[in-house]
């Protein structure tokens, strides 16, 4: 969705009318470059879902606010001697948003649905852990793990939806829920408005009694002006800043930035299914084919990197050489591969090499570096068109069908910097169908092992496998800051879920 | 004053012209060394946030709607002419019938039918083009019949029959081109500036206009404000154009009017 | 930057400039800054008279660089003594990192317990005083009661004491007590112990820390006036101290954190502004091309957060530090984001559960310390013992 209007000041001017006139003494409002098509925790995939959720949901755990395991839902628990089952009681005082109490029917009911094949979840891999979940009364869960788990709880932070809310034993993306969604975090949802903006309103049922009375997440996809509503006074935070705006913010007494470094990078996911991505040489072509630096010049500075971690990440394996353009190597690969050049396109029987490559329209920076690319691949002799997806096609075209040639994204990880999903053949993010029996081997190791150091080695192997095999060019971490008005106090951030301390905020 | 309406039209056609014979390639032309430069020989309007010649750019973003304008433009006078010729000619059920027609097109605004067209068939130049001009239809078409309509009983008409010019010739030379043109000439500069406005709104937009790397006047501009260009003349040089062509536009379709040549 | 406004100032030395108005007191007014500002030629004296491109990396926080280029300038001695607070920094980062490594370990995997690893962290300890602590390790031989007693002011390790083969542990162990003078080891190469390369040094940043104060100590001698104090502290503590501003308080409060830093910066900007108007063109162009402000500024936020680190007030420590991290530089040391800053940024997040961000921050200091290697290792295991068995959570964008 795209709020732009000519001319481009009546935007600005009518923004910050109507953020003006709706704010409220104790409402924070914080924008997003897109807001959620649903509100379902089940289907979340991206970070704005997951700041969201993190608001109106709960999990059984959370982070304290030295990021060591708490209870949220759950009040006690207790591991059985050969660690493959746990019995949790959960909070009596715990309710939805509607009333009703918070039950153990409630969490089996999510780890089934999640783990429901026709749910579809896109956080299936969260629960593959969990065998079974058995309510032995009200309060009381009991857990049945595949293999025996030293410290349960760090898993048990998906959130818990309320099972009578919904009918049957899956959840649908398109039930009711996704804009009436019922959970029992700090806060409740008021309204999902029409312009895709969310209103929330603080649970003074929660224990935790945020001192915020109302929150409001609005959708401000043309970040240029999210810095300028937050100087304004428009905005209360904006939880990712641009590279241009940092030294505004910083400068501004009104505003304090706040660091929200997530482990993200970008990487361009070649399609392994479709030909002729499918062939090493024709990947490792257009890898060399890339200029990375110049990818990166026009959107800000960052780190190149080269495989699926950030530099500064204990996995990096800084042995791997760094990415350098080489043509000449490049073209003689697509010869190996069977190309011939004809003028100035790639041709093999008699059909031209090119590709489509998708970018999500909302992912900030992706339409400079998808020209760029076009322009640096076709004076390769590389044919490309670009398609930028909303929020709907994107789902159904990457996340489901995997329609795509060459798909450019971004992943964030929380700190435990797990890439399984996206590269183990059984991962649930792995878009690009990467299958290696080796890499298989080295997840299945960094998962189970007990010796960090063997899970680092594993992983560092990890990287220099994907990096040798190409499933997707590896491009650069940013850093990424959070900013906020100093009128908002008490604001310690997660590094990764943002909200998950709100409720100590409070507004001046 | 007349004859300057054409001078919008005759200028874009040749601006139209260079840029296509130009053979200047959007795509080819990011250079990451020379990010929002200022003018230059080099580069007269400067470069934008992807080092890209914003002078060249501007002229290639003409075609992106002088092309569908066009398109427009015939469809809409193919359209017009015959039904509103017919209905200012004749009585009788089919000229109402038509008139109907038109009456329930022109309660659909023109925004959201060419929305409705780009959403169906795609928002390349032709269905732009083609929507555009079909919505320009009932205005002119029903222009042209009142026109047609007051100009029937006037006495040099009933002069002409009376000599024996041929009832064809009569419409065609008499009525249509003698006593349409101002009009048809007058509607046609509107379409033009419609579709202007239409194209680079919904280019500024994103979504359904002309999509980058192919320039428009609409997309440069939103590229240099949301990447926040430091070369001012790649947010100025869409904007002015866009507002120097229409305003153009509108003066010369006023202009017409005002001589009363339809 | 510096060089530019050198030569600008060159050019404009000889010309003659108004005298400045008097100025207006203020206790920030003793600062080196009121005097570059109000004697621009002075300050071009001073460069010109020593190695200028000293003072540059100096200006930037490379203190190795600048004390490599001062040669015998007494600036050399500014630098090292710089250079040896950022490894003192480091090493408190190091006497952490170790035992809480070693601990969460053993709570994961008691089997951890029968290798080197209770040693290595019992080292860390030894060195940070805790000998007796140190010397409760379970299962220490009597070479390695031996290693902890020489850390504790103990005798000196025998020649014949095996602890690794490749000596580095030894090594370090001269070193701390002042006996070698380096170099140790290659850092980036784990320690052989037990027929096994599992862990790295846990006393390299130690070692480099003693070698790096006892060549502070040594050094030239000090120099005076301008050059003792320019691009250093900008004022006394009993100066800031009269500027009234709001106590932190006693818990480790951020938002009492933030409200000091900002009734600092209220006062600063108007101080900053008076000055300005007080100064010459010249000196104005120094203020704003160097940032000699808000570098000041910067340093005293650090000093502030080292203080809050000691009193066990990390969060606080954490939010100074971000408030005094010139984020459009990212993780590029520059005379707004001294490498001190990242070292304290890192023990501070250690200290919140942040060990990941730790990484981060280490990550600016690339370079800086030969010895950092061994540390982020070790940190970095730390990190991945705490993520065992987690599984995590990944999105788009």
């Amino acid at each position: 969705m795209t709020h732009r209007i000519l001319p481009s000041s009546l935007v600005l001017a009518g923004a910050m009318l109507t953020l003006g006139t709706l704010a409220r003494a104790s409402e924070f409002r914080y924008a997003e470059d897109q807001a959620p098509g649903i509100v379902n925790p089940l289907f979340a995939s991206t970070m704005s879902e997951a700041r969201v959720h993190e608001l109106l949901f709960e999990g059984l755990y959370t982070d304290d606010k030295d990021l060591a395991t708490k209870p949220a839902l759950a009040a006690s628990s207790q591991l059985s001697e050969d660690r493959t089952e746990m019995t949790i009681r959960l909070r009596p005082d715990a309710r939805w948003h509607d009333g009703q109490p918070v039950t153990a029917g409630d969490v089996a009911f999510t780890i089934q649905a999640m783990k429901d094949p026709s749910t579809a979840s896109t956080e299936q891999g969260r629960v593959a852990w969990i065998e079974s979940a058995t309510v032995v009364d009200d309060l009381t869960v009991r857990l049945r793990f595949v293999r025996p788990e030293a410290r349960p709880e760090d898993k048990l932070f998906f959130k818990i939806l309320p099972a009578h809310k919904f009918s049957g034993s899956s959840v649908k993306r398109t039930d009711g829920f996704r804009t009436r969604p019922v959970g029992s975090g700090p806060f409740r949802l008021d309204r999902y408005n029409d312009d895709g903006s969310i209103s929330m309103v603080r649970n003074p049922e929660h224990s935790s009694a945020p001192a915020i009375e109302s929150m409001t997440m609005r959708e401000v996809s043309d970040k240029g002006y999210q810095a300028k509503l937050l100087i304004y006074e428009s905005l209360e935070a904006l939880v990712r800043v641009l590279p241009r705006d940092l030294a505004t913010l910083q400068a501004n007494r009104k505003v304090e930035l706040y660091p929200y470094q997530t482990n993200s990078w970008w990487y361009l996911g070649y399609n392994l299914s479709r030909a002729p991505f499918d062939d090493p040489k024709v990947r490792e072509a257009l890898d060399l084919m890339v200029d990375i630096p110049s990818l990166l010049a026009p959107i800000g500075t960052g780190d190149p990197v080269t495989g699926p971690y950030v530099p500064s990440s204990p996995f990096y394996n800084h042995e791997v050489p760094g990415h350098a353009r080489d043509t000449d190597r490049a073209a003689q690969l697509l010869e190996e591969a069977g190309y011939t050049r004809s003028g100035s396109t790639w041709t093999k029987g008699g059909k031209p090499l090119s590709l489509k490559i998708s970018a999500h329209k909302s992912l900030e920076s992706a339409q400079e570096v998808v020209i760029n690319l076009q322009s640096q691949l076709q004076a390769q002799g590389v044919g490309v068109q670009v398609e930028f997806l909303d929020e709907v096609s994107w789902r159904s075209s990457i996340w489901r069908e995997r329609k795509f040639d060459l798909v450019l994204s971004q992943w964030s990880f929380d700190r435990n910097e797990d890439v399984r999903e996206q590269l183990h053949s059984q991962g649930s993010r792995n878009f690009t169908g990467y299958k290696s029996a080796e890499v298989d081997r080295l997840l299945d190791l960094a998962r189970d092992t007990l010796d960090p150091q063997e899970k680092k080695q594993a992983l560092r192997s990890v990287h220099a496998l994907v990096n040798a095999e190409r499933p997707m060019t590896f491009l650069w971490t940013l850093d990424s800051y959070s900013a906020m008005s100093t009128q908002v106090r008490n604001v310690v951030v997660h590094p990764f879920y943002f909200f998950t301390w709100a409720d100590d905020w409070a507004l001046q | 004053m007349k004859r300057w309406g054409a001078l919008p039209l005759a200028l874009l056609l040749l601006a139209w012209g260079i840029g296509r014979a130009s053979g200047y390639d959007p795509v080819a032309d990011v250079d990451v060394g020379q990010l929002d430069l200022g003018p230059s020989a080099g580069h007269l309007l400067g470069t934008d946030p992807l080092g890209r010649d914003v002078g060249m750019r501007l002229l290639l973003g003409v075609s992106a709607f002088f092309e569908p304008a066009v398109i427009a433009s015939a469809l809409a006078l193919a359209l017009a002419l015959p039904f509103g010729a017919l209905s200012g000619m004749s009585r009788g059920l089919l000229p109402l019938l038509v008139s109907q027609l038109w009456t329930a097109l022109a309660s659909i605004p023109r925004l959201v039918l060419v929305l409705l067209a780009c959403a169906a068939y795609g928002s390349d130049a032709t269905v732009l083009g083609a929507a555009a001009g079909v919505s320009s239809v009932p205005a002119l078409s029903q222009a042209i019949a009142t026109r047609i309509g007051q100009l029937r009983a006037r006495d040099y008409i009933l002069a002409t029959r009376a000599h024996g010019v041929s009832r064809s010739r009569t419409l065609l030379y008499h009525l249509l081109w003698l006593g349409c043109r101002g009009l048809i000439g007058r509607q046609l500069l509107e379409t033009f500036a419609f579709v202007l406005v239409l194209e680079t709104s919904l280019s500024y937009l994103g979504g359904f206009g002309v999509a980058e790397p192919r320039p428009s006047w609409g997309n440069m501009l939103a590229f240099a404000v949301s990447r926040g260009s430091e070369n001012r003349w790649a947010l100025l040089a869409p904007a002015l154009a866009t507002w120097g062509l229409l305003i153009s536009l509108i003066a010369a379709s006023s202009a017409w009017k005002e001589r009363g040549d339809g | 930057m510096l060089a530019w406004t050198l030569a600008l100032l060159a050019a404009c030395s000889t010309e003659t400039t108004p005298p400045p108005p008097p100025a207006a007191p203020s206790p920030l007014d003793q600062s080196w800054i009121t005097t570059v500002v109000a004697e621009p030629q002075a300050f071009a004296q001073l460069i010109d008279a020593g190695p200028r491109d000293a003072w540059v990396a100096y200006h930037q926080g490379d203190w190795s660089a600048a004390a490599r280029l001062a040669r015998d300038f007494g600036l050399r001695a500014r630098a090292e003594a710089q250079q040896a607070q950022l490894y003192e920094d480091l090493a408190g980062l190091e006497a952490e990192a170790w035992p809480l490594l070693a601990s969460r370990w053993q709570e994961r995997d008691p089997s951890v317990s029968d290798g080197p690893l209770p040693f290595l962290a019992a080292l860390v300890l030894a060195r940070a005083g805790q000998g007796p602590s140190a010397l409760a390790t379970p299962g220490l031989d009597p070479d390695q009661r031996a290693a902890i007693e020489a850390l504790s002011g103990g005798p000196a390790l025998s020649p014949e004491a095996a602890l690794d083969p490749r000596g580095c542990l030894k090594a370090s162990i001269a070193i701390w007590r002042g006996e070698h003078s380096g170099p140790v080891c290659p850092h980036r190469q784990a320690l052989l112990i037990g027929g096994e390369e599992r862990f790295t040094n846990p006393l390299a940043i130690a070692a480099g820390a003693s070698l790096a104060k006892r060549a502070a100590q040594t050094s030239a001698t000090p120099s005076e006036g301008l050059a003792a104090s320019l691009f250093g502290d900008a004022w006394a503590p009993s100066t800031l101290a009269g500027l009234d501003l709001p106590d932190a308080g006693s818990s480790d409060d951020v938002q009492a954190a933030r409200e000091r830093a900002r009734a600092f910066d209220a006062a600063l900007e108007t101080w900053s502004a008076s000055l300005q108007e007080r100064s010459t063109e010249d000196g104005r162009a120094l203020l704003a091309d160097l940032r000699l402000v808000e570098a000041a500024r910067n340093r005293v936020l650090v000093d502030w957060a080292r203080q809050a680190l000691a009193e066990g007030h990390p969060h606080q420590a954490a939010a100074w530090l971000m408030l005094a991290h010139d984020v459009e530089q990212g993780r590029s040391i520059g005379p707004l984001n001294p490498p001190q800053r990242f070292a304290l940024a890192a023990r501070a997040d250690l200290q919140t559960g942040r060990a990941r961000q730790a990484l981060d921050h280490l990550d600016a200091l690339d370079g800086t310390v030969p010895e950092l290697p061994a540390l982020v290792e070790a940190l970095g295991d730390l990190v991945v013992l705490e993520g065992l068995g987690r599984g995590g959570d990944s999105k788009e964008h």
